[in-house]
């Protein structure tokens, strides 16, 4: 894989990405990343060149539609506790969190 | 200044509240009233390993609702992620529809001021309510959240209107329009608390479109446009471009406050739910759904000028809340006088709820109970002066008509002889009145209003009128 060709991730890009998914990311890992993440959709514009004109989108991998079920009340509701227990910090039986407007 | 073009276009978030269970688990849809997270399974909260499952329900009354607004259903609907990080959202994704979602291309038609006019509809999707955010305090102090989760993954409707609307009053009229469907077909119920809520865009001719979010009642809809508009004109008017950006109503100050840049260029990274697979919606079910659509506010309108006489306007008020239609409907059934029992609800009824800030259903007497003090009115035991007032303390009370009646002494004085004892009465106190009357008409009713107030206001009004002015009349021949 030459340098010489046009990345598809810039480090501009990568830097998006990684507010966007709230990953603070290290100079050397934004590096390895940035090789790994260009690599991988290299390797999937190969999918660019199949004529899919006319072909429909698939949606699903599994051809199967409308799986569906009857609007009743069932049984596996959390109790507070087991709601809560893996929360770090919590107050009155709510999930406390930091304000954000 | 009025003339400058304004435009709103409208997002509104509905819960299905007639479901039995959230969209895609068996939690129970009531959540309200119930202790913070107690009304969540892994499933809901998003926890490893947990699948959801469409409710059948919730995609039959999308259904209707889109057919009631006149949309195009598709006939492929695919469930997506929305991706952001915010405490509202435990798995920090909303499922949540994007291309092909449920239908598209609809129309409402509103009316402000008599005039008629087409709002369009964008499209209708399904989606999943996000958890429920608790500030300690005011937003403003609040130093952090509290976080809900009873209400994440109730099902919801939302429906994005075309920038149609101009005005305030007519985004208002639309909400109540789309509030009054919803409860016709029986898939919402407006009167919950945040079972509605919106977004609105909104731009003047000269800015950029600006985005309110966070309001959290069809009521405060007006308010918080009325707001913006205000704000929007003043920056133009100091020559100050207004911006593209998302603003919050803050419904405790009654303002709208930018936020962060960051907050509103929100990249959601649409992809298709792999955990769910499309559905296809058939013709028959369509056809099906169709058939089975109840009468609706416009065509109900209708019949209500129809059968019972009243005026478009008299119709449109009563359909404006399905309850209150239901409600006349049944006092007429009983009390059989249109024009009398429609006065009494969308005058009298419909200004003693909006004062109390109460709905039909929170009433604590049917229409039953109207009708008899209706009925006394029609005996002539009462005044319709005084059935006002009983009206008023049935609202207050629960009691029935009849023992307020008797309890309180209400009764209609139309003796010619005891009214006249108490217009004795006011002729005497009034002196200077009664002068001033025999030179100036009006006056005649001042002293009409006193003797019906000596009498608590239970003689007949006309028949006091009618001494009052037969007096004065004979003063004035004396006089010559």
């Amino acid at each position: 894989m030459g340098d010489s060709r046009e990345a598809i991730i810039t480090p501009e890009t990568l830097e998006y990405l990684s507010e966007l998914a709230r990953l603070r990311l290290t100079e050397s890992e934004k590096k390895i990343i940035l090789r790994d993440l260009n690599r991988i959709l290299e390797y999937f514009s190969i999918i660019d060149e199949v004529e899919v004109a006319d072909v429909e989108p698939a949606f699903h991998v599994l051809n199967v539609s409308n799986v569906m079920r009857e609007d009743e009340v069932g049984g596996d509701s959390l109790t507070q506790g087991e709601t809560l227990a893996n929360a770090g910090h919590k107050e009155e039986g709510y999930i406390k969190a930091p304000r954000m407007v | 200044m009025s003339d400058i073009k304004v435009k709103i276009g409208l997002e509104c978030h509905c819960q299905m509240t007639s479901l039995k269970t959230k969209l895609f688990c068996r939690c129970p849809a009531d959540y309200r009233g119930k202790p913070p997270n107690t009304n969540v399974c892994p499933t809901c909260l998003g926890l490893p390993g947990s699948l959801p499952y469409l409710n059948r329900r919730a995609v039959e009354e999308a259904i209707k609702v889109a057919l009631a607004l006149n949309c195009k259903i598709n006939r492929r609907m695919v469930f997506y992620r929305k991706n952001y990080f915010y405490p509202d959202l435990s798995k920090n994704f909303q499922i949540s529809q994007y291309d092909y979602p449920l239908a598209v291309d609809g129309q409402v038609t509103i009316n402000v001021n008599g005039t008629d006019k087409v709002i369009r509809i964008k499209r209708v999707h399904i989606e999943e309510d996000p958890g429920r955010i608790v500030y300690k305090g005011s937003i403003e102090s609040s130093p952090y959240t509290l976080v809900d989760y009873n209400r994440m993954g109730i099902a919801l409707l939302e429906v994005v209107t075309e920038p149609d609307m101009e005005t305030p009053t007519e985004a208002k009229a639309f909400l109540q329009e789309l509030r009054s469907i919803l409860e016709h077909l029986d898939v919402s119920d407006g009167s919950l608390e945040g079972s509605m809520r919106c977004d609105a865009n909104i731009s003047i001719e000269g800015g950029s479109r600006v985005e309110i979010k966070n309001i959290t009642s069809f009521k405060e809809v007006e308010r918080a446009l009325s707001y913006e508009i205000i704000r929007q004109r003043n920056l133009l008017r100091r020559g100050v471009q207004v911006k593209r950006e998302t603003r919050h109503w803050d419904e405790v100050r009654r303002v709208t406050v930018a936020l962060r840049a960051k907050e509103e260029e929100m990249d959601y990274r649409y992809f298709p739910e792999p955990d769910l697979v499309p559905i296809e919606i058939a013709d028959e079910m369509i056809k099906k759904i169709k058939e089975q659509l109840p009468e609706l506010p416009a065509t109900r309108r209708i019949r209500l000028v129809k059968q019972y006489g009243l005026t478009e306007y008299e119709a449109r008020v009563l359909t404006s809340d399905k309850h209150l239609a239901d409600f006349f409907e049944k006092l007429v059934s009983i009390h059989g006088n249109p024009k009398i029992d429609c006065n009494l609800v969308i005058n009298e009824l419909l200004r003693l709820l909006n004062e109390k800030n109460i709905g039909v259903r929170d009433l604590k007497f049917t229409p039953l109970e109207v009708s008899e003090l209706l009925r006394m009115v029609d005996e002539g035991t009462i005044s319709w002066k005084s059935a006002k007032y009983v009206l008023r303390k049935m609202v207050e009370t629960g009691e029935h008509p009849r023992k307020i009646v008797e309890i309180e002494g209400i009764r209609r004085i139309a003796s010619i002889e005891e009214i006249e004892k108490y217009v004795d009465m006011v002729f005497e106190k009034y002196r200077e009145d009664v002068e001033e009357a025999l030179r100036e008409p009006k006056v005649v009713h001042k002293l009409v209003g006193e003797v019906l107030k000596e009498t608590k206001m239970l003689a007949d009004p006309k028949i006091t009128f009618q001494i009052v002015s037969k007096r004065i009349e004979k003063l004035r021949e004396l006089k010559k």
